[in-house]
């Protein structure tokens, strides 16, 4: 021992247990940050990659002539640029190779780098006006081969020859249409005419470190373009923290205020733990202060012990958090190895490690300043008095009134003790309200990905077959006949119609009548100004769609659609349609039929297209306005163990029943999507309960910790009382109080601030997108409650034994 | 030389009525090797007197000089050093720490004050408490005898100018409450070191070259030597305050 701080290491190497609980709590909470960390930084990595992969690796795309292009690329923070287009990308222009629609794609060479994705799998990329890559399907469906040549049909009716310099490796958005795909040099591209060179536009990559957006706004400003001339790479851009997306900006503070959270309830509990290991060891800092150590020689050994607590449980911490990050990215990876193939296995996360380590020493720096200061303020008397025991807390807790109501003495003496340190009232109740506006902050993660996932939805569908140039070919013939199939456990379908229709809003209708109550006058002007013309998709449900759609419900009711008496419409925050509207829609015999929107629902089986609503009516009253009665979609759910030859056979039923070949009829399998999505999801809710389950932990170990150490504390107090004749048992409900007293006001700090969190967040990621009101999670306020109640418990077993085997004359005797 | 000067030292408790006045205008010089000792009963204000000549408490009204420093006129910092220093204190139920060994226990004000050990310093108390064969042993694994006599060493590791023992054999049995008391008288002969020491035992309290009585806060000489001084402890004396709180008596009974 060669210096007094030296004491910490010394008497750690004697007294091993001593701060065995609070070492551990330090543990957790340091794991606990570096597996968040580490996730999202395992996350973000293998999101870059695969976005970089479907999108490309593009900052922004400008749509500018080519003047203003030269000076784009000449931009200093440009580190690359190439021209891009895209042709019949809708699949609607009428670009065909053997009678498929044919996506056409034109890049220059400094472009391919940008889209890692595109892979080239056999030949060499196309130059000039006569070759073009592309995809493998073209070489097995249409039997091609390198150097032979392929006709296209043009929209003009022309043809024009490409001979095939290579083949790409499929990209998924291309087979999942079932279409084909062709990759031509910028040469070949704009000689596709006029639709060629106007679908083109710049795209740049900028160098690392550049701030995109302020980049961007100076071009824009420059150039003189408007907002719809730029487009940007926004996932991308998002998951480089350079975003500028409102959405995804909320995204970030979202994580932003749960990490503070998470760290402001590590040092809380800390702070909590030391506050009671120091009120239970005042005796010794008093002896040192006798001993003639100064109040910063005292605040020193405080902190030098909490750091070597971190020397021992940080690096632990930080190998535990990898291997917990390796294992939940190992299991990404086997359960969805569509979604997270990118997961690196064994990633060394630096930000995981990084954080941990600065959170683990900061807390505990954090946490450890005010018990240093508290140690450092007890006086060298306490050590020669005697009275240590009735420290602070007791005789603060004496000076409090009496109270003799039910339950007796020790419960009042519970309570007291409970609030005789306001301070330490504080840390351990505001550990409990932390735990539990964590907990709430926490569950809104999981409602958003309730709502974003549709895999996970209860109407996602196995299979989808839906005509591609609409028309009756799939009639509920057909699907009684799917339906049928051992295979299949439900068919339903929606028939579909581009219709247009004058709404009359709710509101508006209402003054329109109070204006005409008024003034008869100029009704119908009023009337006609309330009416506005809107693009709507009109959709049927059947009966097991109407059923479902009643948990997705905003407002109204489903019943009056059902029956044909009104509509359903879908949330949209720019198209506000609401209950009570009434949409005015003309049959095909001419007769204007009015029909009031019967309710509002949140999210449907299908994509909303921006600008137009979705509409829901039932079957009949779909027949009755357009006059179709065949489906544009039918959604088969398939029964657990249905094999790919089942897909086949159902895929030949359909094929035998339209007598229609593949272009007629699209044939989608979702079964490997939806499998891995629902794969994401598991994994998402073992990470996000897991890490629920860490802060519970973290939350009860803390608290144990505390009641643990207050007991000590009064120990030599519990031990007059017994001899004065209170029974163990009076002990030990006196405990129970006190512990139930923090629990109580807990729960009551930690609801009051975590509803509005709770709210907060759900209605800024939540409500705004898909319009779900906020309701009380009253489901993780049970769980909450049963947490509290439990560590309560368990934190009462620990003293109660200690109390029971207490030997009364030795407690007494003890200085 | 004088080390120890108190003038008109007044300490009250509460205010009021509930006023209590535990020191009355103490008045008490103590010359440098002299060995003294204070005793009076329980609640007589004894310890109240070491606790404000340690600096450990602070008077209501009053002065201390210990060394030719006013105790007082220090800012607390600057009076934790000097107590640090200046002032050894021995207590009834030792106070050692219990993760600590024996040698550590007695370093460790050495190391408070940022100095180097001095070894041989060490060794020589080592082999005057006769805990040489016990350095390396933890509080818990020692008698209270040798914890004590391990708690002498702690205070007179860094030469302070004056030793306080509050009831230093209060917890000991006769056998060793009289080798701490020699260990005290040879200290104080040997290192001619000023000790104050509070005792219950009029025999402990014989061996001092002089014993104050307290009562009612008030401090009062009893005689200026005692034979007992030259000749070693006596047995069978008389004891003050309360006998069987300090339970030993030397030969009392």
């Amino acid at each position: 021992m060669r210096h007094y701080l030296d004491l910490v290491r010394v008497a750690a190497r004697v007294r091993r247990r001593q701060g065995r609980m609070t070492r551990f709590c330090i543990f957790l909470a340091a794991a606990l940050v570096m597996t968040i960390f580490g996730m999202a930084d395992m996350e973000i990595r293998s999101e870059r990659i695969q976005t970089a992969k479907r999108d490309g690796t593009w900052h922004a795309c400008l749509a500018v002539p080519e003047e203003q292009a030269a000076l784009a690329r000449a931009w200093p923070q440009v580190e690359s640029s190439s021209w891009y287009g895209t042709v019949n990308y809708s699949l609607d222009r009428g670009y065909q190779v053997g009678g498929a629609d044919t996506v056409i794609l034109g890049l220059e060479p400094e472009g391919r780098a940008m889209f890692p994705g595109m892979t080239l799998r056999e030949g060499s990329w196309p130059e000039g006006e006569e070759e073009a890559c592309f995809t493998e399907s073209v070489k097995s469906r249409l039997g091609t081969e390198l150097g032979d040549t392929v006709r296209m049909t043009l929209p003009d009716g022309r043809v024009k020859e490409w001979r095939i310099s290579g083949f790409l490796g499929n990209v998924s958005l291309l087979t999942r249409q079932d279409v084909f795909g062709a990759l031509l040099d910028m040469d070949g591209f704009l000689s596709l005419g006029e639709e060629a060179f106007y679908s083109r536009g710049l795209y740049l990559v900028f160098g690392p470190g550049c701030p995109v957006e302020r980049t961007l706004k100076q071009m824009q400003a420059q150039f003189g373009l408007t907002d719809k001339q730029i487009a940007r790479n926004t996932r991308l851009l998002a998951l480089s923290l350079q975003s500028a997306d409102s959405y995804i900006l909320k995204l970030y503070l979202t994580g932003a205020l749960l990490a503070v959270l998470v760290i402001a309830a590590g040092i809380l509990m800390l702070t909590g733990s030391m506050n009671s290991d120091v009120a239970r060891r005042t005796e010794y800092f008093g002896l040192l202060r006798c001993l003639g150590a100064e109040p910063k020689q005292v605040k020193r050994l405080v902190r030098r012990e909490a750091l070597s607590w971190c020397a021992a449980a940080v690096p632990a911490a930080v190998l535990a958090g990898s291997l917990v990050i390796w294992i939940l990215c190992a299991m990404l990876r086997y359960l969805a190895p569509g979604m997270f193939a990118e997961m690196p296995v064994f990633g060394i996360s630096s930000l995981g490690i990084g954080s941990s380590v600065t959170v683990g020493v900061l807390t505990v720096l954090l946490a450890a300043s005010s018990p240093a200061k508290k140690a450092a303020a007890v006086s060298p008397l306490t050590a020669v008095s005697g009275n240590a025991s009735a420290s602070e807390w007791g005789k603060k807790a004496g000076r409090g009134r009496k109270r003799r109501g039910y339950g007796g003495v020790e419960l009042s003496l519970g309570l007291h003790h409970a609030g005789g340190s306001k301070k330490n009232l504080f840390l351990i109740s505001g550990s409990f309200a932390l735990f539990i506006i964590l907990f709430l902050g926490f569950t809104t993660l999981i409602s958003l990905f309730q709502h974003g996932l549709k895999p996970v939805q209860p109407y996602a569908p196995d299979l989808t077959v839906s005509a591609a140039g609409g028309g009756d070919s799939l009639t509920k013939e057909l699907a009684d006949m799917l339906a049928a199939d051992p295979a299949v456990k439900r068919v339903f379908g929606r028939c579909s119609a581009a219709v247009s229709a004058v709404v009359r809003r709710a509101a508006e209708r209402s003054e329109a009548t109070e204006h005409t109550a008024s003034s008869p006058g100029p009704e119908k002007a009023a009337v006609r100004a309330a009416e506005t013309e809107a693009a709507l998709h009109l959709l049927s449900y059947e009966e097991k769609q109407f059923s479902w759609a009643r948990d997705f419900l905003l407002s109204g009711s489903v019943r009056e659609a059902e029956e044909g008496e009104g509509v359903l419409v879908f949330y949209q925050a720019d198209v506000p349609l609401q209950e009570g509207d009434v949409l005015m829609l003309t049959d095909p015999g001419g007769i204007v039929k009015e029909i009031p929107v019967a309710g509002v629902l949140r999210q449907g089986p299908f994509d909303q297209t921006p600008d137009t609503v979705s509409v829901v009516c039932s079957e009949e009253l779909f027949g009755e306005l357009t006059g179709e009665s065949g489906y544009a979609v039918l959604d088969l759910q398939l029964k657990r163990g249905a094999s790919d030859s089942d897909a086949e056979r159902l895929r030949e039923t359909v094929r035998a029943y339209t007598g229609q070949e593949d272009d007629g009829i699209a044939f989608s399998d979702q079964r490997l999507s939806n499998a891995e999505a629902k794969g994401a999801w598991y994994s998402f809710c073992i990470f996000v309960y897991g890490f629920l389950t860490v802060i519970a932990l973290i939350c009860v170990c803390s608290i144990v910790n505390c009641i643990g150490m207050s007991v000590s504390a009064r120990m030599r107090q519990y031990g007059m009382m017994r001899a004065v004749g209170m029974e163990d048992a009076q002990v030990v409900r006196m405990v129970a109080a006190e512990a139930a007293a923090y629990g109580a006001l807990g729960i009551v700090l930690g609801v009051a601030a975590g509803l509005p969190l709770h709210r907060f967040l759900f209605e800024m990621m939540i409500s705004s997108r898909w319009g779900t009101p906020w309701s009380v999670p009253w489901t993780a306020l049970g769980v909450i409650l049963l947490t509290v109640i439990c560590s309560i418990l368990l934190s009462v077993a620990g003293p109660s034994r200690r109390i029971a085997q207490m030997s009364v004359v030795d407690t007494i005797g003890t200085d | 030389m004088e080390i120890l000067r108190t003038e008109h030292l007044e300490k009250v408790y509460g205010s009021g009525e509930t006023a209590v006045r535990a020191l009355q205008d103490v008045n008490l010089v103590l010359q440098k090797g002299e060995f003294a000792a204070v005793v009076g009963a329980s609640g007589s204000g004894k310890s109240t007197l070491l606790n404000c000549i340690g600096g450990l408490d602070l008077p209501t009204a009053g002065k201390v000089w210990i060394d030719g420093e006013d105790l007082f006129a220090m800012k607390e910092k600057r009076r934790t050093v000097f107590r640090r220093q200046k002032i050894g204190f021995i207590f009834q139920s030792f106070h050692l720490i219990p993760e600590l060994n024996v040698e550590q226990n007695i370093l460790f004000p050495v190391l408070l004050d940022y100095r180097r050990p001095d070894r041989e310093r060490l060794e020589e108390l080592l082999e005057v408490l006769g805990l040489q064969d016990r350095r390396y042993h933890l509080p818990g694994q020692l008698s209270g005898g040798q914890q004590q006599r391990a708690a002498i060493g702690r205070a007179l590791i860094m030469r302070p100018a004056l030793v306080l023992a509050d009831e230093p054999t209060g917890n000991l049995d006769s056998r060793n409450s009289r080798e701490v008391m020699e260990l005290l008288l040879s200290a104080s002969r040997h290192y001619r070191q000023t000790v104050l020491m509070i005792t219950h035992n009029g025999n402990l309290a014989a061996a001092a070259d002089r014993v104050f009585q307290v009562t009612d806060g008030v401090l009062r000489q009893l005689g200026e030597t005692y034979p007992a001084r030259d000749g070693g402890l006596a047995d069978g004396s008389e004891t003050y305050g309360a006998p069987e709180a300090d339970g030993i008596g030397g030969g009392a009974q």
